[in-house]
Parts: C-alpha cells; structure tokens; sequence
C-alpha cells in the first residue's frame, strides 16, 4: 500500500506542488489469507488550493483500475483503463471454458513508463548526471505516505507547518 | 390522484410534472410560482392552471404536492402542505438546516399526510440491481465504497447560499449518501472529513469538496459532489459507485447507457442517454404510497440523514478535522 500511495503522491506533487493536509482512511479484510482486499482512500489538500483524493486498493480487478481525472475551470482530464478503450481485442474460438471463446486485448506501446525511467536513468548517468531528479523527491512523497499512514492510525487530518516538508522545493 | 407542483425553481420540476402526467392514476392539476414568467410558461407547457402564491393552490382540491422550490423555501411550504392535508415529495436536500428539516418531518407526522424525499436514485434500475447483488452477498461483506455526483454549475440560487443553504456539497453529497444508506440498511455515517472550497467558477459558494468518512459498521467511504464539468463536458454529470467487498468488487455507472452525438449545431459531442428513467419510477411509487396508504420508499428521516453528512462536511471543511457523530450537538 505504501508503495502505492508514494508513486501517486510522488505524480501529485510533481503536478500540483507543495502538500498542506493530508486525511486518509483504510480498511482490510480481517482474513488475509482468504481475502488480501485493502482499501485506503486518501484525501489531500496542496498548497496551492487543489483538492485531490486517491483510491489505493488491492482487490481482484487491481490490474484494469487505473484511473485519472483533473478537473479544471475550463476543461476536464478523463482517463479509464476501460477494455472497451482497448485498441486491440481478439475472441478466439473454442476457448478453454465450455466453449466460450478466448479473450485477450492489448495497448501495446513501444516503450512504456517503466521502460522510458530507466532508458532516462542510463542516458542521464552517461551524459548528464547533475540533471537526475533530486533523490529529495522521493522521501517528500515519503513523507506525504506515512502523514497519511498517520492519519489512518490517529483518525486525525495530518497538516504540514514547513512547505520544504511536503514538497514545495520541487515546484518549478 | 390530483397532485400540484409548488415552484418551478429547480429544474427537475420539468421532469416531475412529464412524470405525473405520464401516471395513469395521477393528475396535474396547477403550478404555483412566484415567478410569474416562470410559472406561466410552465403552466402552459403543461396545460394546466398557474397561480403565483403556493397557499392558493393549498386551498384547492388536490391530494399532494411536488415541492420543488429553493431549499431554503423547502420547511414553509411543506409545513403549510401538511397543515393543509395534502401529502407532499420535496425536492432534495429535504431543508437548507436540520431544524428545519426535523421540523417539515414533525408537521408530516402529526397532521396524518406522507412526507417523501426526491431521491431518483433508488428508483435507478442500475442502482437496484446492484443493491440486490450487495444484498445476496455476491460481494461478501462491505468494506470500503466510493461514489462521485460530479456535475456542472448550475448557478441561479444555486450559487445563493442564503436559498440553498450550500453550494455542490450540499447538493451533491445527499444523492449518494443516500443511495449508500440504502445499501446497508441500518448503518449511519459516523464521521465526516471534507475538503470543500471554490475553485472551478466565479461564484461566492462551494463548487468543489471531497468527503472521506466512516460508517458506524465499518465500512469507509469517499464521495466527490463537485461541480467540476466543464462547458466542453459531453454529459452533465454522472452518479458512480465502486463497492469493495470481502468476495469481489461492484462499480456502477448510473448513467452509462448513452450514445455518443456529434452536432455541428452546438459543435460539441455529448453522450445522449438512453436508459431508464427513474424519475418516472419514482413519481409512479410516490403516487401509488398515496393511493395504497403505503409507507413512502424514502422517508423525511431518510432526507434528514443525508442532510446532516452535508452538514458535518461543511463543518468539517472549516476546522479541518474530522466531524464524528459524537462531537457534534444533536439539536
């Protein structure tokens, strides 16, 4: 979960700036052998006046539930991870399950984020190392995670006095 | 059943009137509106009779009203409708304040007449089958749901905070949590954290909010009621929930059944829906609780909780802390 809430967190502050108050919520499954569903809801106030809310989960459909709105005062950013999205879906007869046909889809790339970070790690380390991201990044979008890790142990809205704290350093 | 509309200030009095009229059992019988531009078009829309004070149409021979005034106008006029004996459907919120809204409850009960709450969403065919799959447990125990009722602005007294008591908040937050009671009957929010502010439009009201808030069996919640659609947007807002359960995942889009309008008379393309409309089904079951002396399928009490979660956003908003249930006076 952790894991999770740093990279979206890392996106927002990327994008938005500085963190002034962060709330969240969680709730698991008591029997994790069973069932590993985990929810967190994240609510996050930037400094710079936006409202945003993040769904971390892990639940069965966890790999088709990528999501991404931006709501502006003159347009609004949709993004769904919708199969019916998907430029390539194939039914191939005789399926394993009773006769259904086979379904698969695709959205192939030729290089995708994974593949574009580290392809800009090496050309970075070989060529311009004073430009690789500030390692500062990283433990500011840490730091953002654990305020609302301790937001879900205290019930309480964790708030940032210091701006250098929640990122602001990273704006610009 | 003779039925008058009371005010034509929200827009959904359009849809209720087409609504009763399509009623085999059900007439419209007048309009009162104290706009008369407003009410006069109205009424000849719907070829019946206007006239300008609400009390004029109390004294008439009807059985019930569609209140569908300011919010702030909500209380007066559904107390005056039950002193008069007339049962009523009030527009969402049920009031702009929860005395008031105790209050509209009170005069139903005590003058005998029915007191129903406009909340179309339960009468939506998607909303229902997915409560009937939460209710056979396709989806194990409830842990977790997140809804949106994002809209566009609808500005008007809307933006006015002295008639509407509040500005996306208050008027999105009810239809979801609503619908979210209705899941899990018996369960009642026990705490409220929101971010709520004005960032989309020139307006001097909230446009914009985020609630994050709890259950009191457990389950957590999110909800986004902003007005953040856009001019450009294709549709004018959607009603979506994903539930999290112990066996399996539910997510609904209220209003998914659309086609897609390209039109070089407004240069836009929007998406046309072409599902049920549960305005009709909600104005047939408010119509036949009348008829059969039923219960209303959504109760003043149900308005009232819903209400009160706007409410506690709002003050949640301010301190910027979470509001629970105990920290708060119940008035």
């Amino acid at each position: 979960m952790l894991g999770a809430l740093v990279r979206d967190i890392d996106w927002l502050i990327w994008t938005f700036g500085g963190v002034r108050r962060v709330y969240a919520k969680r709730r698991r499954s008591r029997n994790a052998e069973i069932d590993p569903s985990d929810v967190c809801y994240v609510s996050i106030r930037m400094r710079s006046g936006v409202i945003s809310h993040l769904t971390e989960s892990l639940t069965p459909m966890r790999d088709e539930s990528n999501f991404l709105e931006v709501a502006g005062r003159q347009g609004v950013l949709h993004l769904e991870e919708d199969e019916s999205a998907k430029p390539i879906r194939s039914w191939i007869h005789g399926g394993s399950a009773g006769g259904r046909p086979d379904y698969s889809s695709a959205s192939p790339l030729h290089s995708d984020a994974r593949q574009e970070c580290i392809r800009q790690f090496i050309h970075r380390m070989e060529n311009d190392r004073a430009s690789l991201e500030n390692e500062d990044a990283g433990q500011q979008a840490m730091r953002v995670a654990f305020a609302a890790l301790e937001s879900i142990r205290t019930g309480q809205a964790i708030a940032f006095a210091d701006e250098a704290e929640s990122g602001e350093e990273r704006t610009g | 059943m003779r039925i008058g509309i009371i005010s034509f200030a929200h827009m959904h009095a359009y849809s209720y009137a087409h609504c009763i009229q399509r009623n085999p059992q059900a007439e419209l019988v007048g309009i009162a509106d104290e706009n008369e531009e407003r009410g006069k078009a109205a009424a000849r829309q719907f070829g019946v009779n206007w006239v300008a004070d609400y009390r004029s149409l109390l004294e008439q021979d009807i059985d019930a009203v569609v209140i569908c005034s300011e919010n702030a106008r909500h209380a007066e006029q559904t107390i005056a409708a039950a002193r008069a004996g007339k049962h009523i459907l009030c527009e969402k919120p049920i009031a702009a304040a929860l005395e008031e809204g105790k209050a509209m409850i009170e005069a139903a009960e005590s003058n005998g007449v029915k007191l129903m709450i406009a909340f179309p969403c339960r009468f939506h065919p998607v909303a229902q089958r997915m409560r009937e799959q939460v209710a056979n447990g396709m989806f194990g125990a409830i842990l977790a749901m997140n809804g949106t009722n994002r809209g566009s602005m609808p500005g008007g007294w809307f933006v006015d905070a002295s008639q509407s008591g509040g500005g996306a908040v208050m008027d999105h937050t009810v239809h979801v949590l609503d619908v979210m009671r209705w899941m899990m009957p018996g369960a009642e929010v026990k705490e409220v954290y929101a971010e709520a502010d004005t960032l989309f439009h020139s307006v001097d009201i909230d446009d914009s909010g985020l609630l994050t808030f709890e259950f009191d069996n457990g389950v957590i919640a999110s909800l986004d009621p902003s007005w953040s659609r856009s001019a450009s947007f294709p549709v004018w807002g959607d009603v979506t929930f994903e539930i999290v359960g112990t066996r399996g995942v539910c997510r609904t889009d209220l209003y998914k059944q659309n086609i897609t309008l390209h039109s070089d008379d407004t240069m836009k393309t929007t998406r046309e829906n072409w599902g049920a409309d549960p305005d009709q089904e909600m104005i047939d079951a408010f119509v036949d609780c009348v008829r059969l002396d039923a219960p209303p399928p959504v109760t003043g009490l149900d308005g009232l909780r819903a209400l009160e979660v706007a409410l506690w956003a709002y003050q949640s908003s301010r301190t910027g802390q979470p509001v629970g249930r105990s920290s708060l006076k119940e008035g």
